[in-house]
């Protein structure tokens, strides 16, 4: 297996994600920076300078000109790839989580409830032609005053399904939100289906290509394949040690989760048994074929490319690895 | 029971007897004495009911005139005064004589207890015997509610063995897991999922289950339980009450169990009564439940005495004695009469001792086979340390070894009693800061019982040898291989093997390098030794599992064709790479050699030593072998290690055959399967036909294995079904453009090539195909 050992970072991964045709590939630090790599080859092609803090949220543009990214330092910020320039940034709350929408028209974004600010999810309006973001959120969903009764934790990762039918976001408790985002657009936060899938936070979902299903990754230590439109758990992936992130991959019926203990307890053990390995699994057999080893603390991220030929995973540890699947992987018949 | 239903009493046969015939010097009780018991006033605040306690009746005494009722009082005041100070004495008359029983009554009730203890069942003359009680038990047994007929206690029929051992008709082996609070007994099926025979939650409490050694039964431990389980589903068969039990332990034929209470009994429940206040250990008949004896938990005679160890009861070969350690002494029982105090082995200073695991011969032309018994005593007042050898219940000391400045000792048997090995540890230097050893083995197959003495300059931490074999390894700490960085003193593991110089003698064949070695484990088999680094808590982190093959290439024999199986199932375990490299490294010792196939092995002092696999890539806190020695276990339990909990069962050779991960994951057994009772004719028929059976065998084997395979394809391709009717709903309800696996735009773009060349700031690691094949299965 060919394994691309990306240097740059020295802090830990916040932030790892390709373009949509799969050449290019940001990864963001909790430092603030924020690197495009040649996905194939390994080189560093630029960087986004500017943000004084971490960069838990970015998502670049359909058609990779413009990029728009979140950071700690309270604000927004968009870039030209091009040239790599800052043209407008927007004061905000501390981003937990970004996602442009598939028509390019909106970008969400998850705000934590840090300082002043109150947990919520903002949708800006986004002009695909100049990159710009609208000055201020054209919808801002908080918490109803019932989650508040019931004491519902924080949003953190969102996304948005097939033809930007349902927004969904999780919180940190365990549960899953879907919004009609059609009605999120009328100002109407009430069609809204709640379900606790999850006894601990919800790291990470990611969607299918299709965006039909999702797969969610918790510290709970599984994984589940969700149906969006049904919200019925499909499968149900179970690891030794909690989850990080978790991905589907194209191409082949497989998903890749990843995770580890948590960073503070990893000095009291070995690293080979803090569980850092990334584990490909057979998604509709629920079966390990393989486990990629190679990170020195927990995996913070996984992104696989569009083509399904290579992932790349971020680690805690601040490395950044491109794994290429050899031809075996191709070639792997499901065995019937 | 003393028989004390006075009223039904027959004194008619004591009317002859004069008093004039007892031979008991009454001259020195005096007048004033006697005067003494006449009157005694009663105190008011004097609780006399709550002081029953100090009462005693005696039986059996002669029934005696009138006249001589003095002197008869002289007497009993004679013997009973030796057991404390009598307040009154009062020998209840009718008109002509007395009527052969007494009342007394002690300063304190302990005397009364002593008088009872010591006094009940002797006798006065040639036909009267004292039947002494506590008055209290007049009250209890003496009233008329209290039934007197004889009932038959409730004894469980034990269950037959062929219930217990039906399992054995099938050729796999079964073990049993814990995780978390279930407990699960399964045939093992190599590398396929384990098959349920039956699971139960209450086998894990106190401490793991544990299989008596012929795996009948299953002992578990619980709050004030033992238990045991048994037959087909493994239902419960017998539950020993015995509030606060923390140990168990099971005797040499699986007759009986021993418990043992943090806290001694003090109060009437299950089978325990009065008699048993105080004690401690109980020895229950595993068989029906039924309790035997009980004993109190000895006091230590001296400051010189080792703490006691578990465990406190220990038995003959074939469970005939039983024994137990006293002050300076020990008290053997004969279970057989009951439990009976058979012999009270006067030994001063005694530190430890044991039975021999089988009989010694004596005599081979005729036949004399022996228990032995062995303890050792201190350097101490004088004397020196010494090691003795007794035959019982002969009580011949058969051999004593005197042993120079030993600081403590520690015997290991073989396991047919051919050789003991005595591990002494003493002082190395002068300023007393440093340990070594020295081994005594001596010999007990040859005659006359020759020893031969190693002195190493290491200390020995344990010994171990080869079942059925005359070869031990050891694992030692060399205090000068300490260094600082170590935070565990390292070890080595030596290996020792028999030279022939004009009789057998002991050598030093083979010593590997540093290792952090904590537990040495022989295959049942032989020949096979893994030497096992298990993860500690906090100590120790890194786990280690070595596979050494003491006899390479061997001869061509059961154990030689299970080695070469080399039929591996591939899994996420690899191997080791550093281990060739590392055997290497370890043969100091001179014959290194090299065969054709390019395993290194060594040859040194005709051991033929070689390492089959090594892994240090899982963690593991216990190991252990099936008693058929084919199949090895390294198990991490949630109760000694925070992470990595699972199994990996291995093959002889050392090849891995199963691993699961499981969260929780506490306790593994293997059920012992009972020694074989076939002749060696029959034996010897079966070798013969050996290739017939392994056909067979193999046969059912790959008709399981396409059995398997098929449940799998079909559970698979209903997998599949399930999630293509998903997707087909899927397609019905978003339309079939826009449900794809790859975005139809990135499949439209030419595929991206990897170009090699133009590579900057970036390290690129290429791993080998072989990892990538090896870690899919």
């Amino acid at each position: 297996m060919r394994v691309l050992n990306l240097i740059c970072h020295q802090r830990n991964m916040n932030s790892v994600k390709y373009n949509r045709e799969g050449d290019l590939l940001f990864t963001a630090d909790a430092g603030g920076k924020i690197a495009i790599w040649n996905s194939n080859t390994g080189e560093l092609l630029g960087s986004l300078e500017g943000h004084q803090g971490a960069v838990p949220a970015m998502c670049a543009s359909d058609d990779s000109r413009f990029m728009v990214t979140g950071s700690g330092d309270f604000s927004l910020k968009t870039w030209s790839l091009e040239n790599g320039e800052c043209f407008q940034t927007i004061e905000s709350g501390l981003p937990a989580d970004m996602v442009m929408s598939n028509d390019s028209q909106y970008v969400a974004i998850s705000i934590q409830p840090v300082m002043a600010y109150k947990s919520s999810i903002q949708i800006f309006k986004y002009d695909k032609n100049t990159g710009l973001l609208s000055d201020e959120p054209i919808q801002q969903i908080l918490k109803s005053s019932e989650d508040e009764a019931n004491g519902l934790m924080g949003f953190a990762r969102i996304g948005f399904s097939f033809q930007d039918k349902y927004l969904f976001a999780t919180t940190d408790d365990g549960h899953l939100l879907r919004y009609d985002f059609e009605a999120v657009l009328k100002g109407d936060f009430t069609k809204r289906e709640n379900i606790r899938i999850h006894k601990g936070v919800i790291r990470d979902i990611q969607f299918s290509q299709d965006k039909t299903y999702l797969i969610t990754a918790s510290r709970d230590r599984f994984s589940k394949l969700i149906d969006v439109e049904t919200l019925k758990v499909m499968k149900s992936y179970e690891n030794m040690h909690p989850l990080n992130t978790a991905a589907i991959t194209p191409l082949k019926n497989y998903v890749l989760i990843a995770g580890g203990q948590n960073a503070k307890d990893v000095t009291t053990t070995d690293s080979k048994h803090g569980g850092f390995e990334i584990k490909l699994l057979h998604k509709i057999f629920n079966q390990e074929l393989s486990a990629f080893k190679g990170h020195f603390g927990p995996v913070n991220n996984i992104a696989v490319s569009p083509q399904g030929t290579s992932f790349t995973s971020g680690g805690e540890d601040g490395t950044v690895r491109v794994w290429f699947f050899e031809p075996s992987y191709f070639n792997y018949e499901d065995g019937l | 029971m003393t028989d004390i239903d006075i009223n039904n009493y027959d004194f008619s046969d004591y009317k002859d007897i004069s008093l004039d015939n007892l031979v008991i010097d009454t001259s020195s009780i005096d007048e004033e004495l006697a005067n003494k018991y006449n009157y005694k006033p009663i105190d008011d605040s004097f609780d006399f009911f709550n002081d029953m306690d100090s009462f005693i009746i005696i039986n059996g005494l002669p029934v005696a005139p009138i006249a001589k009722l003095n002197a008869l009082s002289k007497v009993v005041n004679k013997i009973f005064s030796s057991c404390g100070e009598i307040i009154s004495l009062n020998i209840p008359t009718s008109e002509s004589s007395t009527k052969g029983f007494a009342f007394v009554q002690y300063k304190d009730s302990l005397m009364a207890k002593k008088a009872i203890k010591l006094l009940n069942g002797k006798n006065l003359d040639n036909s009267h015997q004292f039947k002494v009680n506590s008055l209290n038990d007049l009250e209890e047994f003496g009233c008329e509610e209290f039934n007197s007929t004889f009932v038959e206690p409730k004894v469980k029929k034990p269950i037959s063995t062929d219930i217990l051992d039906k399992w054995l008709l099938d050729g796999r082996e079964q073990f049993l897991m814990s995780i978390d609070d279930d407990s699960q007994l399964v045939w093992n099926q190599r590398s396929d999922v384990p098959k349920l025979i039956c699971d139960n939650n209450q086998w894990v409490e106190a401490a793991p289950p544990r299989f008596t050694s012929n795996g009948s039964y299953l002992i578990s431990l619980h709050k004030d339980h033992a238990k045991s389980w048994g037959g087909a589903k493994m239902e419960l068969i017998n539950d020993f009450h015995h509030k606060n039990v923390i140990k168990y332990d099971i005797s040499n034929t699986n007759k009986f169990l021993v418990t043992f209470s943090s806290t001694p009994i003090n109060e009437s429940y299950g089978m325990f009564d009065k008699s048993n206040y105080g004690h401690s250990v109980a020895i229950w008949d595993l068989q029906t439940g039924a309790l035997l004896k009980t004993f109190p938990l000895p006091a230590l005679s001296n400051e010189v005495q080792k703490p006691l160890t578990w465990p406190f009861v220990k038995w003959s070969t074939d469970d005939s004695y039983c024994c137990r350690a006293g002050p300076d002494a020990v008290a053997v029982y004969n279970t057989k009469e009951n439990f009976k105090l058979n012999d009270l082995i006067k030994i001063p200073n005694l530190q430890d001792f044991e039975f021999s695991p089988k009989k010694i011969v004596l005599n081979k032309n005729r036949n004399i086979d022996t228990d032995l018994l062995i303890y050792w005593t201190p350097d101490i007042q004088n004397q020196n340390c010494k090691v003795t050898m007794m035959e019982y219940p002969k009580k011949n000391i058969l051999r004593s070894v005197n042993m120079m400045q030993a600081i403590n000792m520690s015997f290991y048997w073989q396991n047919n009693a051919d050789y003991l090995a005595i591990k002494i540890d003493k002082f190395a230097n002068k300023a007393k800061t440093k340990l070594c050893s020295n081994i005594e083995v001596i010999n007990f197959a040859e005659n006359n019982f020759p020893v031969t003495k190693l002195e190493l300059k290491e200390r020995v931490l344990t010994i171990s040898w080869e079942p059925s074999s005359d070869r031990f390894v050891t694992a030692a700490i060399d205090e000068n291989l300490y260094s600082l960085d170590d935070t565990l003193p390292p070890k080595v593991v030596q290996f020792f093997n028999t030279i022939n110089n004009g009789g057998k003698s002991w050598v030093l064949a083979y010593q590997t390098g540093r290792t952090h070695v904590n537990k040495l484990s022989w295959s049942p088999l032989g020949r096979i030794l893994t030497v096992n680094t298990c993860c500690i808590d906090k100590k120790q982190k890194n786990s280690e599992l070595i596979f050494y093959d003491l006899d390479y290439p061997g001869q061509s024999n059961i154990i030689t064709k299970l080695l070469n199986i080399e039929k591996a199932e591939k899994l996420v375990l690899s191997k080791d790479r550093r281990a060739r490299s590392r055997a290497a490294e370890d043969v100091n010792l001179s014959g290194t050699q090299v065969d054709r196939k390019g395993s290194v092995f060594n040859n040194g002092n005709n051991l033929r030593l070689r390492e089959l696999k090594s892994y240090t890539n899982f963690s593991f806190t216990d190991v252990c072998w099936d008693s058929t020695g084919r199949f090895f276990t390294a198990f991490c339990s949630v109760a000694k290690y925070s992470t990595g909990h699972g199994y990996a069962v291995f093959g002889l050779n050392g090849l891995p055959i199963r691993r699961e991960e499981q969260m929780g994951f506490k306790w593994f057994a293997w059920r012992p399967r009972p020694q074989s009772t076939l002749t060696t004719q029959e034996l010897k028929k079966i070798k013969k036909n050996l290739n017939e059976y392994a056909k067979k065998f193999k046969d059912l084997d790959s008709r399981i294995d396409d059995l398997n395979y098929a449940r799998l394809q079909q559970e698979r391709e209903d997998l599949l079904n399930e999630w293509n009717a998903y997707r087909n709903e899927v397609i019905k309800i978003v339309g079939e453009e826009y449900v794809f696996d790859m975005d139809p735009y990135v499949d439209s773009l030419e595929k991206a090539e990897y170009s090699g060349d133009v590579v900057i700031s970036t390290k690129d690691v290429v791993l080998d195909d072989e990892d990538f094949e090896n870690s899919i299965k």
